[in-house]
């Protein structure tokens, strides 16, 4: 009886201390399809990594699998050839010409492959190029199985490999100590089950690496293993379960365990400063360099803003930590980017207060743990799922919490505001219709990519809510969240809520409404709705026979004037969206009207006491997706204060400029 | 002499010869009128009739500009062009005037102001134009030599940002005080030029360039107060400024007029800066 109970007793004891070491969620949040465990040895002097990694692959699909397919991510740096140095412009570029020039280039190279079998598989790797067909191009390894992966049945692989980190590569690699490791291993692609995504069959879903597309993986557990010279710092995606010092080589072993993710980044470097705090039962963690620790409070209060907006509006954070990177100034090349509970932020000390580049950074990749690491889109195929939402968010929060905007300063009340900076970018690309939001990245070869997916993406979710209404579209991206989160959504998955909810809130107006979200992701058109006139007639008072010659009509002087108005509206663009529009009268009341915005003129005409002063459409800038938004609206005189303003500050201008420049000659 | 004389003549002889500050303020004026209003009527022309221009009474509107831009931008380029012809001219015409403003304040005639002015302008106009071209070639040099300067400091891979703003912090003080001394030359130059005329230009430019050396120290001094000056002016000008809101018409003409009278006073500065070199070379 002793005996048992001891036992039992010891059971539970090493139960819970194996969970509190082994696990960190006390319920899985995801399926776990891709699980990662992974001893790597970074080599300094060699700008090496050497690793043993094995994968526990869970088949999510009823499907028999024969074969695996990997990401080979730094082979893209391996030799000019690549697809990604074949599309890269020069600042994308992922290696210096002098780095070309020494024949100094980046791979990955995987050593031995073994199943739990124990079958060899070295020899049934092979690259295979799914975009472009591109033979030069080796990012995208396939591995032909010896025995197949059943249905929801799991599969191990072992893997030794090693690569060569690039130096100031794109989004990756080292300079000086300072090491960011991102897409460095081995990484699978995501297999999506028939009915998953666009998927008619159980497929694998693995792109090349493009020069402007990101990523796209699956979910899983990574147990990671970083042994790294002693004296380095080093962060990582997950929790940090312990740190190891093996003092006679002079290294540290740090272990992470990261659950529920779609990704591993890690970052190392001797001269970081750590800032830890425990806030609302997260850890946030803040690497930044000395030299950039006077913006610590800025980063941390722009992480806690963005924290407590996405826990009101869609659900607490639920991961345990938060690390934030911000490089030093020879690592910008990892700048502003997003891994899971990870993410970079770039800052300078020497810009001052009223430019807000650090909160913005802080704001947009952390929202990106909302879409991209839990509402888990293909960056690769539908970017704007990812970028569009965050940037309309970062958007939002940025006007919330920080009304001055991005950049403000005193004079001329100068104030650029998150929104219209973002609308700005859109508009002002070179080409708006260059490619609709749902065409491929890497598909958008004459540039307009990010304009497309930031811009566009981010306008498309702003001029819907403004269409539906704030209520209405909380409830739809809480219910896309909801159904969605640690899953592969599409936009069709998008699309099916949007139909879902709006004709639940606008049962007359959603057909339209509707309309206009296909319309939008789907198509190139743009938006244009103008006022074109507004015309105001006196109404004669008829004067004369008209029934019998029996009696003339006479003036009657104390007749109330009659005017007929009209206000001619123009729809010049291809884009079709429903309008408000508002009429301004004489005597101070106003008149709303709605137009389903589909004629390419309409026309409101108004008889009677009261003149028609204005008319504009969308009074409440729902549409912002418009792309002139002067042109929507039209006095019956001309408003001159405003352009009054304009002219004498220019005149001002002028005038200072000219004694100024007198000086040198 | 003391500079501080210096000023205080400089002073009192612009305020003699004053109408010299309102003929300046009336160029600057017409000529910058040139430039705006076209500007105001492509905005009545194009937006007039918008509601949203109602918004640029708050100050500069980030949407409302880009909208333009992007729909109506093409009318900007004539107006750049014409601007940049303008003040070319005002340039020329600055130093066409420069002879009078400097014969006048050397002599602050009592009666023939206006013959003195337009004869020394007309006299001197090419000698003028010929030494500012000559002190654009070596202010442009002066300017190249200190960017080169700071590029070779911030150039390579930097350990941070503070590289750059160090850099920044050593190259502009030195290039301040060096360009400062060919300004200084320059005006110097324009005195000896309308005071002593010479054949050669690079007679008055050694002759001026002698007396900067014998007085190196007061003449930099005398030109940093007078900078001092127009620093605090234009301080003082950026924070009244924000003090007025604008919301009305009379708002918009109070907010015109304050600008104009810190204009007029800059002017006026300008001429004090050359009033007190005559006052110092002359007394000396």
């Amino acid at each position: 009886m002793f005996s048992k109970d001891l036992f039992l007793i010891i059971f539970i004891l090493a139960y819970f201390s194996a969970s509190t070491q082994d696990t960190i969620q006390k319920v899985p949040l995801s399926n776990r399809t891709a699980n990662y465990s992974i001893d790597l040895f970074l080599d300094t002097n060699l700008k090496q990594v050497k690793a043993n990694q094995r994968i526990n692959f869970v088949n999510p699909s009823s499907d028999t699998i024969h074969t695996m397919l990997f990401h080979m991510y730094y082979n893209a740096f391996k030799n000019n050839q690549s697809s990604f140095n074949q599309e890269a412009d020069r600042f994308m570029k992922s290696n210096t010409d002098e780095n070309q020039e020494d024949g100094q280039w980046s791979w990955i190279n995987i050593k031995k492959v073994q199943d739990a079998f124990g079958n060899n598989l070295i020899d049934s790797l092979h690259y295979i190029s799914p975009d472009d067909s591109n033979h030069y191009d080796q990012t995208v390894l396939q591995l032909r199985l010896q025995e197949p992966i059943l249905p929801f049945q799991s599969y191990q692989v072992d893997v030794e490999w090693d690569s060569k980190i690039p130096k100031s590569g794109v989004r990756t690699g080292y300079n000086r100590n300072y090491y960011f490791m991102v897409q460095w291993y081995p990484k699978l692609g995501v297999y999506e089950p028939s009915g998953t995504r666009f998927a008619t069959k159980g497929q694998w879903n693995c792109h090349q690496y493009h020069a402007n597309t990101e990523y796209y993986s699956d979910f899983g557990v990574y147990d990671v293993r970083m042994n790294v010279p002693q004296d380095y710092i080093v962060a990582a995606s997950g929790y940090q379960i312990k740190q190891e010092l093996d003092s006679n080589a002079q290294r540290s072993i740090y272990t992470y365990l990261a659950e529920d993710v779609i990704d591993f980044a890690w970052t190392a470097n001797p001269d970081f400063i750590v800032h830890s705090e425990l806030w609302q039962g997260i850890q946030i963690k803040l690497l930044v360099m000395p030299e950039h620790e006077c913006n610590k409070d800025r980063f941390l209060e722009a992480a806690k803003h963005t924290l407590s907006f996405f826990e009101s509006y869609l659900e607490k954070y639920p991961y345990p930590s938060l690390t934030i990177v911000s490089p030093p100034y020879y690592g910008l090349f990892s700048g502003a980017m997003e891994y899971p509970t990870l993410f970079t932020a770039p800052t300078l000390c020497i810009l001052p207060p009223n430019i807000r580049t650090t909160e913005t950074i802080t704001m947009h990749e952390l929202t990106h743990q909302y879409f991209m690491q839990i509402l888990a889109t293909n960056e690769q195929e539908e970017a704007w799922m990812d970028e569009g939402f965050t940037a309309f968010f970062e958007a939002k929060m940025m006007d919330k919490f920080y009304p001055q905007g991005v950049f403000n300063i005193d004079y001329l009340n100068f104030n650029l505001g998150s929104e219209e900076f973002r609308r700005g970018r859109f508009f002002n690309a070179e080409n708006i219709k260059i490619g609709p939001m749902s065409k491929f990245g890497w598909k958008f070869k004459h540039g307009g990519h990010r304009e497309i997916v930031y811009g566009k993406g981010a306008l498309f979710l702003k001029t819907l809510e403004g269409l539906v209404g704030d209520i209405c579209f909380k409830k739809i991206i809480q219910t896309y969240y909801k159904r969605w989160k640690y899953k592969h959504p599409c936009r069709n998955d998008f699309m099916a809520v949007v139909q879902e909810i709006v004709p639940q809130f606008h049962p007359i107006k959603s057909k339209g409404i509707l309309d206009f979200m296909h319309q939008a992701i789907e198509q190139t058109v743009e938006c244009d709705y103008v006022v074109q006139t507004v015309q105001v007639q006196d109404l004669e008072q008829k004067l004369g026979y008209f029934e019998d010659l029996s009696s003339a009509r006479k003036a009657q002087k104390d007749s109330v004037q009659i005017y007929k108005s009209k206000a001619v509206f123009f729809r010049t663009g291809e884009m079709i969206v429903p309008q408000d529009i508002r009429l301004f009268f004489d005597d101070g009341t106003t008149a709303m009207y709605y137009w389903d915005g589909k004629e390419r003129s309409h026309e409101i005409l108004y008889t009677g006491h009261k003149k028609m002063l204005a008319a504009q459409i969308d009074p409440y800038y729902k549409v912002s997706i418009d792309k002139n938004l002067i042109n929507n609206s039209y006095t019956l005189d001309q408003q001159s204060s405003g352009i009054e303003r304009v002219f004498v500050s220019f005149m001002t201008w002028i005038q200072a400029s000219m004694i100024t420049a007198s000086s040198i000659i | 002499m003391n500079i501080f004389k210096a000023i205080q003549q400089g002073f009192f002889k612009v305020w003699i010869c004053k109408r010299m500050v309102l003929l300046l303020y009336i160029a600057i004026f017409l000529m910058a009128l040139c430039i705006a209003y076209p500007l105001k009527k492509l905005l009545e022309s194009t937006v007039g009739h918008s509601l949203m221009v109602q918004d640029l009474m708050k100050g500069f509107d980030y949407e409302f500009f880009n909208d333009f831009n992007n729909a109506y931008g093409v009318g900007w380029t004539p107006i750049f062009d014409q601007s940049i012809v303008v003040v070319l001219l005002f340039l020329l015409l600055y130093v066409f005037f420069s002879g009078g403003i400097y014969a006048v304040l050397t002599q602050v005639p009592k009666s023939n102001y206006r013959a003195i002015f337009w004869a020394n302008s007309a006299q001197y106009f090419w000698k003028i134009l010929r030494l500012s071209l000559f002190f654009l070639v070596i202010h442009s040099l002066v300017f190249a030599l200190f960017a080169l300067l700071f590029y070779a400091l911030v150039n390579g891979e930097l350990q941070n940002e503070g590289v750059i703003s160090t850099a920044l912090k050593i190259v502009l003080p030195c290039y301040y005080l060096v360009a400062l001394f060919f300004f200084v030359w320059q005006d110097y130059s324009k005195y000896f030029l309308v005071t002593a005329p010479k054949k050669w230009i690079i007679s008055t430019l050694v002759e001026s360039f002698r007396f900067l050396r014998a007085h190196l120290m007061n003449v930099y001094f005398l030109y940093l107060i007078n900078m001092l000056f127009w620093g605090v002016l234009v301080f003082i000008n950026y924070r009244i400024t924000l003090l007025i809101d604008i919301e009305s018409y009379s708002t918009i003409l109070l907010s015109f007029f304050v600008s104009q009278l810190f204009l007029l006073i800059r002017i006026f500065i300008k001429l004090i800066n050359i009033g007190s070199i005559v006052s110092y070379t002359s007394l000396d």
